[in-house]
């Protein structure tokens, strides 16, 4: 089943490209801000560059979140879903791993402008870092998509989902921009080992928090 | 088949329904009316656990609907008030996915001639969101003959079909009601709610009013006294 609803969730977005599009093009407005606003010492630019980064994830995944769930409210296809016997567990996951592929193919478009236009040297090592946006991309949508399920309900659900959603990520936030400068910053591992840990921690509380209790969230 | 027992539920503190008990049996097609309000519509989204009760308890098949395991639901199919479908998919592609939910692999051979049946065909690769009300109601409808389905909650099923369709979709019901499975619906219309159910039941005040066989003597003028 997980499987055939993660096929649905593609099959959506590859028809609307709504929450991919949405993600891609605030990214590069916000981008083109900070391209133009910032244009002092480079050495700062370097300097805040894992914030500069992860500033413009959290606020184009905001968007991609809430829009995770509009092709089932619009004709409350989402009743006709979970009427059905899915175990709901296994449509949170496939509402996780498929929010994660649309974070990260938008964050594989924006990279390579966001180092070129904010004039950044590019980086010694490659995989560190994907594993940190990776796992940042996890704990951001284990989340996201528990209160976008939640917000779905409210009438103003595109204000409801920002205001439970920045407060519940700023630790991870926090630990993915220290763990993304410790990597960008060629500092030796043990000095940001504990910032992995701390978004790995919080991956596995809000996914299994999300796949035991999304029953519950979803439900009127 | 269906066991309902205490069914309470309240929407900001205002009562929606108050313990609520009723059971359907096996082949009986159980029609749900009362005023706007009175909580029909509610009722079925607790019984397809799109809703849940502050309190009470449903069993579906000896089972328990509550205790989170969805196997529990298999053979209950919801069909609401609302399309309940994707809009930018095509009459197939919901009718493939909507399948699959249901655990039920289905052939586009197979999809091509229920949309047939079902007078869709033409539309067969224009999305949903293009549909009138009435095509999605059909469609709604045409997944019914893909899935196996033994509980069928059924929210206004003529709503939005025009003659020939409410036609079709009365033959349907019909066709349906072969003693293995259970119908619940939602409707407005006395002369149709007796020639369509076994058993009909009148909501009102958030409690059951009436509940009586479609055979009950002088019915319609009883259920018209209530609903006025």
């Amino acid at each position: 089943m997980f499987t055939t609803l993660l096929k649905k969730e593609l099959f959506v977005e590859l028809r609307n490209k709504e929450v991919i599009l949405s993600m891609l093009s605030f990214g590069l407005t916000v981008l083109l801000i900070f391209a133009f606003s910032l244009s002092g010492d480079p050495k700062i630019i370097h300097e805040i560059a894992p914030g500069l980064f992860w500033s413009l994830v959290v606020l184009s995944s905001t968007l991609g979140l809430h829009r995770l769930f509009s092709q089932e409210k619009d004709f409350d296809a989402f009743a006709s879903l979970i009427a059905a016997p899915i175990d709901r567990g296994t449509l949170y996951l496939a509402k996780w791993v498929s929010g994660i592929m649309f974070l990260s193919v938008t964050e594989l478009l924006i990279i390579l402008p966001f180092f070129l236009f904010l004039g950044l040297s590019f980086p010694v090592s490659f995989f560190p870092g994907i594993g940190i946006v990776l796992l940042g991309n996890l704990g951001i949508v284990a989340v996201g998509v528990i209160v976008s399920g939640l917000a779905m309900r409210a009438k103003m659900s595109a204000v409801l989902l920002p205001v439970l959603l920045f407060p519940l990520i700023t630790p991870l936030l926090i630990a993915c921009v220290k763990a993304t400068t410790g990597w960008y910053h060629v500092l030796p591992f043990s000095h940001w080992q504990f910032w992995v840990l701390i978004i790995a921690t919080y991956v596995v509380i809000f996914g299994l928090a999300g796949y035991i209790f999304f029953d519950h969230i979803i439900e009127e | 088949m269906l066991t309902v027992s205490n069914i309470s539920k309240s929407f900001h503190y205002k009562p929606v329904l108050k313990n609520i008990h009723f059971s359907v049996s096996t082949g009986e097609t159980t029609a749900l009316i009362g005023k706007n309000g009175a909580g029909k519509s509610t009722l079925l989204r607790i019984l397809a656990k799109i809703s849940t009760p502050e309190e009470g308890q449903i069993e579906f098949k000896g089972n328990d609907l509550f205790n989170g395991v969805a196997a529990h639901r298999q053979g209950i199919y919801y069909c609401g008030h609302a399309p309940g479908l994707y809009p930018s998919l095509t009459a197939g592609e919901n009718l493939y996915y909507f399948s699959a939910f249901h655990g039920c692999r289905t052939e586009t051979e197979k999809i091509n001639l229920v949309l047939q049946d079902f007078d869709l065909l033409d539309a067969v690769n224009e999305p949903v969101k293009v549909y009138s009300q009435g095509m999605m109601q059909r469609l709604k409808l045409a997944l019914l003959e893909l899935i196996d389905w033994s509980l069928l909650l059924i929210d206004e099923p003529f709503n939005g079909l025009d003659f020939s369709g409410q036609e079709f979709a009365m033959k349907k019901m019909h066709s349906w009601q072969n003693g293995r499975r259970s119908i619940i619906f939602v409707d407005h219309d006395i002369d149709r709610v007796l020639e369509l159910s076994s058993r009909v039941m009148v909501l009102d005040q958030h409690s059951i009013v009436l509940d009586e066989p479609a055979s009950f003597p002088d019915l319609a003028s009883k259920i018209t006294e209530l609903m006025n």
